[in-house]
């Protein structure tokens, strides 16, 4: 019993500790975002000779939201010679392939890529495939529910001019923020991960993630590093990480704000996050070992890029940290060896729960001119055993992928926009 | 030169769209003053911290008093963390019966099932703060219904725990406010403003956590130990979070309402 | 359950309520529930000022149907700009007033013989010289514009022709001129012109030159760099990007775009860019430049480009 009580203590410390860790790289990001010297992105550079771009719009069933990324793509100022479009129709069963057929007639630059029969699916595949027939030399995603404006593709696409730049990324943000709780809460988290922690991560030149949409790649690169792994969900995360253990950088464009349509219903969000946690962990496990030993990483970069990895191991940390202090309660340990470590415990449960500490989305509000959606804050705290739950979930999913290496299945978020 | 009349001339008014210049929020930074950044830091969480410490012993002395003459058959004691004597009332708790026991096994089960199953037609974040109660009641309700004599706990253990938890709330307000509101150094409004906050964040601890105290010790007494996990698990720290984060935002309201009406003094430019 | 008990936990329970409240307000309510606005036009420009200045003159003018403003003599409208004022329509170069409060438009070419402070836009429909100090707050010429007199500009130029800078000249945040021959210190935040130059001498891009270094490809440097081409000549076939300094100085050809998150030197002999093509120097930092200079392109500084030739 002295054994279990000992160990149970000590996963509480240990507990404790991380998530101190994390509270004080989000209280640097904070401050650093808040007031420190921001890094220059590479907006402001005009030149007229832009690289070859191929935007790809992964597509599964998008009926609804399709014309309206594909009107927006066609409006962009990016020269027309230098710009196609390749949306992935990912074996759909709706009207899909008739409207990305009908855009074809129309403008010669998009060329849709039809994925049916044997071809395996999943966000991932559709990439591998679309990276075989693209023309450009780099590569910007989107998703098939954002809105980009004109002038984005030229503002992520300028970036690739820097030799180190591997991938680029923008901001998301929601349009459908005011629709309920869920995505009002979405919307000021985002706000914090994009304004505040992204942007904080450029600037001290640790790992800005690539997200997978309103972003790109330099095409050549990320063919020399043996394209998107099929069997990892989180194409995005595992990216970032081939970026920086070979050398690259992402580059993160705060300038580059796209609207996406977040989740409105609690049970699409369940999925979704449950899916970027398992994405997120198989990378974890696949690249935390690279990660330590990388030569091409500093210390700082390879601190950051650790508690990265773990971001979404973090719930199920907490949730562990539960189960364990429950039972230090009934075996009689409340106290945790001391008085002083109680308060410890009191200060690492007070910091639980989101993946942004209130401070951070608090700041970002701030910076992004907001005024009453700073009362917002408290509510996050409705989301606390949600998040812990479904990130949980797709940590087991993970673990579970881990030791069988079964293949994994895509799940696409569903629509709510109007078609 | 013309004169003003003829300006009248010509006064018709033309409207005409106006053209949308979108600001750089993405290069927007805070303005910052250093020194009112240290100064915010160290005065609120000294300041603070000493009123707590110098508080702390009347409080539990005040609270003690207060429940011994609400809770009738309370006993007084006191408890030594670090210097302090920490003086406290609390009624003598009970066991839950093996039936009590059972009930609240049966029926937390039963939630949890029904949580989790597909019937269920709750949202999921509420669905997910449900289960988490179910849970912790399943788990106490069977630690009772099978390990009733091992409960290691007493009334007189809850007080203390219940203690150093209010204690540490105390301690963690001036601290987690200070360094997260500190951040606002527009002007010396700021100080003020933050120095509410805190102010008004451990008055309304103090009161919440007496009024928690109590209820706590009443149904210790009434509906027996079953109830104390929840008391930690559920209505403990996680809930002081939610009132903290509450003052913060209000603050930070009233900091972007009084200063932002001139941006310039707002913020500066990172790019 | 005795009633001041009962008392006790209703009062518990709404206080547990009451820091929900405002969230609860403001959820309801939707006072600031739209996301943040994004503009869908947004696109980078470097003409952006002056042509939307411009462009609210010109669809008020033509509301009030006045398609030649050159035909009227000397005028006061009240016009809807940005909000409703009064826009002075001038052809008198000898103007009496030292400050005009409004925007002012001279219909013709015009000399500025005296100093006088605009405190708004300055609009000249024909050339501009000034021959002596003046201060405005944003300047355009549909002419050419030639700068013989301490000039102070607080936002933007905008110079449909040839914009020379014979005199000390401090062109605020953003010009855009076709070409733009600097020949007095100037200073400005961004500049835009097929061609900007300090010096008519033929610099390195139209010289014979041999024994030069040349470097392929683009460079991406962590630290600071200095490039100097006094003793041979340096070409740079493509782009600098640099995490510290930039110093250039001598004979140094960068065919592609420079970029720093510091600042940049650019001296005696620097050319940028090529002919017939855009490119641009940007840092977050001062730039620098002195002695004979050219680029073919866009001049960027977040703090402020000098320029002393």
């Amino acid at each position: 019993m002295g054994v279990l009580i000992f160990f149970l203590k000590t996963y509480m410390v240990f507990l404790m500790l991380v998530l101190l860790l994390y509270i004080i790289r989000h209280y640097t990001f904070t401050l650093n975002r808040a007031f420190g010297k921001q890094r220059l992105y590479y907006q402001d550079i005009l030149d007229e000779d832009l690289p070859t771009v191929s935007v790809l719009v992964p597509m599964h069933n998008e009926e609804k939201v399709a014309r309206h990324i594909l009107d927006l793509l066609v409006a962009s100022d990016y020269p027309k010679e230098k710009l196609e479009i390749i949306p992935i129709n990912d074996h759909s069963t709706d009207r899909t392939k008739e409207i990305l057929e009908e855009y074809a007639q129309k403008y010669p630059f998009i060329k849709p890529l039809h994925r049916y029969g044997d071809l395996p699916r999943g966000k991932q595949n559709g990439l591998n495939d679309a990276l075989k027939i693209a023309k450009g030399e780099v590569i910007i995603v989107y998703d098939a529910d954002y809105l980009p404006p004109k002038g984005q593709i030229r503002t992520l696409a300028i970036a690739f001019k820097d030799p180190q730049v591997g991938a680029v990324m923008g901001r998301v943000v929601p349009i459908n923020a005011e629709k309920n709780l869920l995505t009002r809460l979405l919307d000021i988290e985002r706000s914090g991960g994009y304004q505040v922690d992204q942007q904080a991560r450029y600037n001290l030149n640790l790992i800005p993630q690539y997200g997978g949409t309103v972003g790109g790649f330099r095409k050549s690169t990320v063919i020399e590093l043996g394209g998107f792994d099929s069997r990892i969900l989180a194409e995005d995360t595992e990216l970032t990480y081939k970026m920086y253990l070979n050398g690259y950088k992402v580059a993160y464009a705060n300038i580059a704000e796209c609207y996406e349509e977040a989740p409105e219903d609690w049970n699409v969000r369940a999925r979704q996050l449950r899916r970027w946690s398992r994405g997120h962990n198989q990378v974890m496990f696949k690249y935390f070992i690279p990660t330590i030993l990388s030569k091409k990483l500093n210390l700082w970069q390879k601190i950051d890029g650790l508690l990265l990895l773990a971001i979404y191991m973090q719930p199920f940390l907490i949730f562990l940290g539960l189960l364990d202090s429950l039972l230090l309660f009934f075996l009689g340990e409340m106290e945790i060896t001391s008085s002083y470590l109680f308060l410890l415990f009191m200060f690492a449960h007070n910091s639980f729960g989101n993946f942004a500490p209130f401070f951070e989305i608090g700041t970002a509000l701030v910076l992004d001119g907001s005024k009453e959606k700073v009362f917002l804050l408290p509510l996050m705290f409705l989301e606390f055993i949600f998040n812990i739950i479904y990130a949980s979930l797709g940590f087991f999913d993970a673990l579970i992928d881990l030791i069988t290496k079964r293949t994994v299945s895509w799940q696409k978020t569903e629509r709510f926009r109007n078609a | 030169m013309k004169s003003m009349a003829s300006k009248q001339a010509y006064s018709k008014i033309f409207e005409v769209e106006k053209p949308v210049i979108g600001y750089a929020r993405f290069g927007r930074v805070l303005k910052f003053n250093k020194y009112l950044f240290m100064l915010q830091l160290t005065l609120l969480v000294v300041v603070f911290e000493f009123l707590v410490i110098f508080f702390l012993e009347d409080y539990f002395k005040a609270l003690s008093d207060i429940t011994r003459k609400i809770l009738e058959g309370s006993y007084t004691a006191s408890y030594k963390f670090l210097s302090f004597k920490l003086e406290y009332s609390i009624p003598h708790g009970r066991l839950p019966t093996l039936q009590e026991s059972f009930i609240y096994l049966l029926v937390s089960s039963l939630s949890l099932l029904f949580l989790i199953s597909r019937f269920n037609p709750l949202s999921k974040y509420i669905s997910a703060w449900l289960i988490y109660i179910a849970f912790v009641y399943f788990v106490s309700s069977f630690y009772f219904v099978f390990f009733l004599d091992s409960f290691p706990y007493t009334e007189r253990d809850f007080a203390v725990l219940y203690i150093l938890q209010q204690t540490g709330v105390f301690l963690f307000i001036p601290i987690l406010l200070a360094l997260s509101l500190s951040l606002f150094t527009f002007s010396w409004l700021n100080l003020l403003l933050n120095a509410i906050t805190i102010a008004l964040s451990l008055m309304y601890s103090s009161v919440f956590g007496g009024l928690r105290y109590i209820v706590f010790a009443y149904t210790l007494k009434s509906f027996s130990y079953i109830h104390m996990p929840a008391m930690f698990f559920l209505f403990g720290p996680l809930i002081d979070f939610i009132y903290i984060v509450s003052f913060y935002s209000l603050c930070l309201y009233m900091t972007i309402k009084l200063l932002q009406r001139r941006q310039e003094a707002f913020y500066q430019w990172g790019f | 359950m005795p009633k001041v008990i009962l008392l006790i936990a209703l009062f518990f329970i709404l206080l547990f309520l009451l820091p929900f409240v405002p969230s609860l307000i403001e959820l309801f309510l939707k006072r600031d529930a739209k996301p943040i606005s994004v503009d869908p036009e947004r696109k980078k420009e470097p003409d952006y000022f002056g042509k939307s200045f411009m462009y609210l003159l010109s669809t008020a003018l033509k509301d009030l149907k006045i398609q030649e403003v050159e035909k009227y003599n000397s005028v006061y409208l009240k016009l809807k700009l940005n909000r409703e004022e009064w826009v002075g329509f001038l052809n008198d170069e000898n103007l009496a007033e030292n400050t005009l409060d409004t925007p002012v438009v001279f219909t013709k070419d015009t000399v500025f013989l005296q100093n006088h402070t605009f405190k708004r836009e300055l609009v000249v429909f024909g050339n501009a010289v000034f021959k002596n100090t003046c201060i405005a707050r944003s300047l355009y010429v549909q002419g050419n514009c030639i700068i013989e007199a301490p000039v102070r500009i607080a936002r933007w130029v905008h110079v449909e022709g040839t914009l020379i800078t014979k005199s000390n000249a401090d062109l605020g945040v953003s010009v855009y001129t076709r070409e733009m021959k600097i020949r007095g210190w100037t200073t400005f935040k961004r500049a835009y012109a097929k061609k900007i130059d300090t010096s008519d001498d033929p610099l390195i891009d139209k010289k014979n030159v041999e024994g030069t270094i040349n470097l392929q490809g683009n460079f991406s440097i962590t630290g600071n760099i200095s490039i100097g081409g006094k003793d041979r000549p340096v070409f740079v076939d493509g782009d600098l990007f640099c995490d510290g300094d930039v110093q250039i100085e001598g004979d140094v050809w960068i065919k592609g775009n420079v970029f720093s998150q510091k600042s940049i030197t650019l001296k005696n002999g620097v050319v940028i860019g090529r002919e017939g093509k855009v490119k641009s120097v940007v840092a977050k930092g001062e730039i620098l430049i002195k002695g004979p200079f050219r680029i073919y392109g866009y001049i960027h500084s977040e703090k402020r480009v000098e320029v002393n030739p």
